[in-house]
């Protein structure tokens, strides 16, 4: 388990960690959410090792992490621009790598490279950058460590690239109980692999929440009601996060359970109804909007 | 179990990345050693025959010489490039956030990750260097050339060699962990490097430009603070000797110095690496402390060096050096904020240390002005003088050697004698001990103003190298009026000393070994040259005798009518000055037959030219484009027959005198085969002992 709290990091007088206290349980997919120089970067190389605090408790399994070797082989950092060292191939960082993480599989590193289709013998200063994010990954990965924190490491994926990862990510969370902590600025690339999300904004987080809590409590629902009397009966009692009209049909963000939108739209008189599921994006925007902040532009600009 | 493997592991990859530096050392090392020794030994296979048995033994000396020469190249300047060469290689990593990110994030402990990176950089210096020596001895001795002392030279400065590396390696490890930019963090290493002997050089020329007893004849220069720059004193220290005891003695201290400040640095290279967070990177110095002391102390050196310059060369005007101080305090203050922050835009940020670091600056010159440490008001009491040491100016060559190592027949070229100055020669060796006279001398000198009284005609001044019995060296230079007859029985009770002369005469003290070495004695008046068959020590007993019965006051302004010799095997000399009323010694000569008359015979002269430097055009910051001298010949023999009298050769001229007229001219004679002693048309150099006479003004005026 990582534990963080009241942390504080600054950059001469730039703030760049202010405050943030969040957990991050095992075996689950901790996505860290924020725009750039939010804090994001600092917060996982503090987890890493690489920084030390100013003050506030980092923790993983309950140790302090710099410099202590024996939390580190439980976590692989993989940088927004991960390190190659110059002329190596993928087999020599598999290499290297292995001596330095007792767990790191060297077959299943071999299989990987192969599927992926990546030459294990080619040098890695001529992969493309999507490449060398695939490469980082697999090594992240074959090093079996218990902690994966992965900054921005979906930027620059094609499409399939990024589902074979996360479809590898799910395994290993299923196999092992790997715990990957994946930091980005953008939402949507997180939306189907997160199952906690950490939002930071100006190095201070903003909600740290379970995807499903949020989902289960808030509801989009779209509907065209016979009389307006009808509309004021299936919302009564109920908070509504979002209201928007066009002509006849009206679309409501509904802080409520998905039975409860339900049983109230089923028991007026509708011409038409349908509860939907809501993109993380649109969970955000009600979610933050509470807080008085506007998701739009802090996340979409 | 982690750290084991990672170490390894790490290594194997890292040994890949430092190719580079494999072969840099490697060649490097091979040109340095092995190269040079068989460039050496084939210039002497090249020059020097073998065909007598003479040949064969000068040939087998030169090659000793030669491998003694190649296995003792002390250029610890390739070795202070290498140890700069290689931190930045091995450490510039921190400056590279991706290998930064990945280094750090490893679990391996910082400790060990500097053991690794340190190490490596030592290994590929010292393992090609120690290779390459090798390879040099095993060439060495399969010609059967490598000698103890070969040994010696090559173990010396193995060691030498080794703790410059070292200095410089961890020296520029501490400032590339200090910085975070590679560019500052050179400027660090050079800053380091030459900054100290900068600013104590400044200081001690503002001690002579302000202080009217400071005295540089007994002083120490930076030596200390700046190592690389002095590797060279000792081989002409140690070279050739074969007193290991000796040699320990006179380089230990240095050596210790050395090794410390070597230790000390990779102490502070390991803190630094390990003190320096990763956030570091791509700042000039992390730490705002550490930013504050360095402006503190970059500011104030900056002024006081820039201003002393600008004193120089502004007529010596205190208001110009003050100005120039306080402008440059400024200007290095907006620069060093411009360089901390990378922006010129910063360059007015904490105006409070600049103003500081100016303060700093002028209250340096403030102290210098106005004396605020009493450095000219200092009388040491002769109870608290433990011994001194002192210069009189009258020696008259102020080189001399010191004759060590094997005595006789063995003691083929300059082997076995060290050359050293006469100042380090009195520091080592004059401890005299009438105290009292000393420091009543500097008591007069300081009650009656001596050293600020332009008035004074007849006087001389003294250097002195106090050791008190703290354990400090003062030095001090002191006026004696020599018409003051406390004065003159002081400076005579200290100059008749037996421990004054032998230490002053280097050749005094060495009398028994110039016996024993056959050394060659010869008498000369400045022009001639005749050898006396006496002992050395016999003439040198006699010269004593005379010396200890000299009166300072009649040496003074007098000139030495010739010079002894002493000749040692490959041309080394040494010399005392004959006076007039050195009677024992000038009776001897005679008796000898090698008395040469110190008046010259005008017939014996065909012509002289006398120069006229002109040197009035340079006083008081005067500006002449061109050489202003005037050279006339004259061959009138009533004209030369002035000039002579008025003159004495060249190598007598020496001595116990202060500046006069005559120092602004020169005259070269021209003698004739009539003198025996001077091959036709040899010309030698004479100078003025006093006045010029008028009409040679007149002849050479401009």
């Amino acid at each position: 388990m990582i534990e963080i709290k009241e942390l504080n990091k600054s950059f001469d007088d730039i703030k760049a960690v202010d405050n943030v206290s969040f957990d991050i349980k095992e075996a689950e997919v901790f996505g860290l959410i924020g725009t750039n120089g939010a804090g994001k970067s600092t917060i996982l190389r503090i987890l890493s090792g690489v920084y030390k605090q100013e003050s506030g408790i980092a923790l993983i399994d309950g140790n302090e992490i710099y410099d202590n070797p024996e939390v580190k082989k439980n976590v692989f950092f993989i940088s927004d621009e991960p390190y190659f060292w110059p002329n190596s191939t993928a087999q020599t960082m598999g290499e290297y790598y292995a001596g330095l993480y007792d767990s790191f599989d060297m077959d299943a590193y071999g299989k990987y490279i192969e599927a992926f289709r990546l030459d294990k013998d080619r040098k890695i200063n001529t992969y493309s950058k999507g490449m060398k994010k695939q490469l980082a990954m697999l090594l992240g990965i074959c090093s079996k460590t218990k902690y994966l924190l992965c900054d921005e490491t979906f930027d620059g994926l094609d499409t399939v690239m990024r589902q074979a990862i996360k479809s590898m990510l799910a395994k290993e969370i299923e196999d092992r109980k790997l715990t990957p902590v994946i930091a980005s600025h953008n939402l949507r690339e997180l939306e189907d692999i997160c199952d906690h999300i950490g939002l930071l904004h100006q190095g201070g987080i903003l909600l740290s929440k379970d995807l499903e809590d949020m989902k289960l409590n808030i509801q989009k629902v779209q509907c065209v009601f016979k009389d307006e009397a009808d509309k004021e009966k299936a919302l009564n009692g109920v908070e509504i996060a979002n209201e928007n009209k066009r002509g006849q049909l009206y679309t409501f963000t509904l802080r409520t359970t998905r039975e409860e939108a339900m049983a109230r739209f089923s028991s007026v008189d509708t011409i038409f109804y349908e509860v939907l599921p809501l993109t993380l994006e649109e969970i955000f925007i009600s979610e933050t909007e509470v807080a008085g902040y506007d998701i739009k532009k802090i996340l979409l600009g | 179990m982690t750290s084991k493997r990672s170490f390894s592991a790490k290594n194997g990859i890292d040994s890949k990345q430092k190719i580079w530096m494999w072969i840099l050392s490697i060649l490097t090392m091979l040109l340095m050693y092995p190269a040079v020794l068989i460039i050496y030994l084939n210039r002497i296979l090249a020059w020097y025959p073998t065909e007598t048995p003479v040949q064969k033994r000068i040939f087998g000396y030169q090659m000793k010489e030669a491998v003694c020469d190649a296995l003792g190249y002390r250029e610890s300047l390739i070795f202070c490039a290498l140890g700069v060469v290689f931190a930045i290689g091995i450490f510039s990593f921190l400056n590279n956030r991706s290998k930064v990110d990945l280094i750090k994030s490893l679990p391996v402990k910082a400790k060990k990750m500097y053991a690794s990176e340190y190490v490596s950089g030592v290994i590929i210096c010292l393992i090609p260097y120690l290779v390459c020596t090798l390879l040099s001895v095993a060439i060495s001795t399969g010609w059967g050339y490598f000698t103890a002392l070969a040994a010696k030279e090559c173990v010396i400065t193995f060691i030498l060699n080794t703790i410059v590396f070292l200095i410089y390696y961890n020296l520029t490890i501490v400032c590339i962990c200090l910085t975070g930019n590679m560019f500052v963090a050179f400027g660090g290493v050079m800053a380091v490097s030459f900054g100290p002997y900068l600013i104590v050089s400044s200081l001690e020329e503002m001690k002579y430009l302000f202080f009217k007893s400071a005295d540089a004849y007994f002083a120490d220069n930076g030596k200390l603070l700046a190592p690389f720059l002095y590797t060279q004193d000792f081989s002409y220290q140690i070279k050739e000797l074969n007193d290991i005891a000796k040699e320990m003695a006179m380089i230990l201290p240095s050596l210790i110095w050395w090794a410390v400040a070597a230790v000390i640095l990779t102490v502070l290279s390991y803190v630094c690496f390990i003190k320096r967070p990763a956030e570091a990177m791509h700042k000039a110095i992390w730490s705002k402390s550490i930013r504050t002391i360095v402006k503190l102390i970059l500011i104030p050196a900056a002024a006081i060096v820039v201003s002393m310059i600008t004193y120089q060369t502004s007529a010596q005007s205190k208001w110009i050096m003050v100005v120039s101080a306080i402008i440059t305090a400024i200007l290095a203050g907006f620069m060093i904020e411009a360089i901390y922050s990378f922006d010129i835009r910063a360059a007015f940020k904490s105006l409070r240390s600049t103003g500081l670091g100016a303060l700093i600056a002028i209250a340096v010159l403030v102290i210098y002005f106005f004396d605020l440490t009493g450095y000219d008001r200092y009388v040491p009491k002769s109870g608290d003088i433990e011994s001194y040491a002192v210069e009189t100016n009258t020696n008259m060559y102020s080189d001399f050697y010191e004759i060590e190592g094997p005595d006789g027949e063995d003691m083929s070229m300059y082997q076995g004698i060290r050359w050293i100055n006469s100042s380090s020669y009195k520091k080592e060796h004059m401890f005299l001990n009438d105290c009292e006279a000393i420091s009543r001398l500097a008591g007069i000198c300081n009650e009656k103003a001596l050293l600020e009284d332009d008035t004074l005609i007849n006087s001389t001044n003294i250097s002195v190298l106090y050791r008190l019995k703290s354990g400090r060296k003062v030095t001090r230079s002191i006026r004696v009026d020599l018409d003051d007859a406390e004065s003159l029985e002081l400076l005579n009770r200290i100059v008749k000393n037996d421990g004054f002369l032998e230490n002053t005469f280097a050749s005094v003290a060495q009398k028994d070994k110039l016996d024993k070495i056959n050394a060659a004695v010869s008498y000369s008046n400045g022009v001639g040259s005749e050898p006396v068959s006496m002992n050395p020590s016999d003439i040198i007993d006699l010269w004593l005798d005379d010396a200890e019965a000299f009166d300072y006051s009649l040496g003074y302004g007098q000139f030495p009518c010739g010079v002894l010799n002493f000749t040692m095997n490959g041309g080394l000399t040494y010399q005392l000055p004959v006076y007039e009323n050195f009677k024992a010694t000038i009776n001897a000569v005679k008796k000898d037959g090698s008395y040469l008359a110190a008046e010259f015979d005008a017939a014996d002269v065909d012509r002289v030219i006398v120069t006229n430097y002109h040197n009035e055009v340079w006083e008081n910051g005067g500006e002449y484009y061109g050489d202003p001298s005037v050279s006339e010949t004259i061959e009138d023999p009533e004209d030369i027959k002035e000039i002579l009298k008025n003159t004495v050769p060249s190598n007598l001229y020496k001595v116990w005198e202060g500046s006069s007229e005559g120092d602004g001219y020169s005259v070269m004679a021209f003698f004739n085969n009539e003198y025996e002693y001077s091959r036709k048309g040899e010309s030698f150099m004479f100078r003025f002992t006093g006045d010029v006479p008028e009409w040679v003004k007149e002849l050479t005026d401009l």
